[in-house]
């Protein structure tokens, strides 16, 4: 181990700040060299006077004044950070706000099942128009998607899933009973329509539209005719 | 430093300890969080003394130093929620206060005073408190010293030797590594010890 090469280490010895390693050869080779072990005492005595000198010179009015210039910014600046901190719950005011406007618009959207179709709907037997197709009331009938109800379905289903003809057939039913029966509502049930009639029922699909010509027909008198 | 040196600040300022498990400054930076702003002046009056003696010690001018410790206190206040409960504290603060003088610092663009600017020490002891014109002496010594050296050297010396922060502390609080520390630390020492030296030879006072 060269001097300068202790020269070097003594900075740091004098703090502590060597590994343990070099600490032990400094301090083996310090035994042994007086003019290290002189410069080594004086880096100590050094540092021993830099950590004696007395602190910052501000007296206790200086400091007093420095905290209340500081508190009046900290009071300016907290103001925004009070107001901050109330509204914790404002962001879920907001969700709350949007989830009550998607309901809302969910239920606009959704077609309503209760009211019958329109009177108008109902007419007089006429030929069947071909430029609208025509949904077979006799058979049961997959609906096309953007049929009547989707009522049935909420926000988590699926949206692509439309209701079939089947599923509406109860919905439907009810207002061909409504419609069979007279303005009498003391009637004991339906009474036979006099003429062959035709009820329309336009679905929320502009291009489906429900066409069902229905008649009565008599009892027959007498023995009653066999089956076929 | 630990919360060993938190809990030593707290005490001697006649403030009751925390429960172990918590930090001692903790529950004023609850309060502090929660709104009552007031509790702040209490942290500062707990933190002054090493945040302006770093203010100070690494510009050395007080008006510098005053402004820098004015930084220093309205950065601890606005980085209050960054702190994690539970840390030491005044590591956090001497980080700080550090990087805030340096900051001061760089805006003036001091220069390193020359070793033999030992003249116009503070000499007259006569008729005032011996004991003030000495230790205005003695700090007018210690800015000289500190103004031989970087900006750098400067702040890594008066953390590790002056508030007593451990290497890797200091290298934390001013954003180099280990090793950079103890570089400085060790060019620091040597500048000091060179400017003591030199001091002696002049026959100024220690």
């Amino acid at each position: 181990m060269t001097t300068s090469h202790v020269h070097d280490l003594l900075a740091l010895h004098a703090g502590g700040d060597l590994d343990p390693t070099d600490t032990v050869r400094v301090e083996a080779h310090l035994a042994t060299c007086p003019d290290c072990l002189a410069l080594a005492q004086a880096y100590a005595e050094s540092r021993a006077w830099l950590a004696a000198a007395p602190d910052a010179p501000f007296s206790g009015g200086e400091r007093r004044a420095i905290r209340e210039a500081v508190m009046d910014q900290v009071r300016r600046e907290a103001r925004p950070r009070v107001q901050a901190r109330i509204p914790a719950w404002k962001p879920l005011l907001g969700v709350a706000a949007a989830l009550m406007l998607l309901l809302a618009g969910l239920r606009a959207w959704q077609p309503t099942t209760s009211p019958a179709p329109s009177l108008a709907q109902v007419s007089k037997p006429q030929t069947a128009s071909h430029d609208t197709p025509v949904a077979d009331a006799s058979r049961p009938a997959q609906a096309t998607s953007g049929a009547a109800t989707s009522a049935r379905t909420g926000p988590t289903d699926c949206p692509d899933t439309a209701p079939t003809m089947a599923q509406e057939r109860p919905t439907r039913t009810v207002q061909m009973a409504r419609l069979q029966a007279p303005a009498d509502s003391a009637s004991d049930g339906p009474q036979p329509l006099a003429a062959p009639t035709r009820i329309e029922i336009q679905t929320d699909n502009p291009n489906i539209r429900i066409i069902w010509l229905a008649q009565a027909t008599p009892e027959p008198t007498g023995t009653p005719s066999p089956k076929e | 430093m630990t919360q060993g040196t938190d809990s030593a600040v707290m005490a001697g300022e006649g403030m009751t300890l925390v429960p172990a498990g918590t930090g001692p400054f903790d529950h004023l930076v609850r309060r502090i969080r929660s709104g009552e702003v007031e509790a702040f002046d209490q942290l500062m009056i707990l933190v002054e003394r090493p945040v302006l003696a770093v203010a100070w010690r690494i510009l050395g001018d007080r008006d510098l130093a005053r402004d820098a410790a004015q930084e220093t206190f309205l950065r601890i206040f606005r980085s209050l929620d960054s702190f994690r409960l539970g840390e030491p504290f005044l590591p956090w603060v001497h980080r700080i206060a550090a990087n805030a003088s340096l900051d001061q610092a760089r805006r003036r663009g001091p220069a390193p005073v020359a070793l033999d600017d030992l003249g116009d020490l503070p000499q007259d002891t006569h008729g005032c408190a011996e004991a003030l014109a000495v230790q205005d002496q003695q700090r007018e010594l210690v800015r000289r010293a500190l103004s031989t050296l970087t900006p750098a050297e400067r702040s890594a010396l008066v953390l590790r030797d002056l508030e007593g922060l451990d290497t890797e502390e200091v290298a934390r609080a001013l954003g180099v590594k280990a090793v950079t520390v103890r570089s400085q630390v060790s060019s620091a020492r040597s500048k000091v010890q060179a400017f003591c030296r030199r001091m002696l030879t002049l026959g100024g006072p220690r």
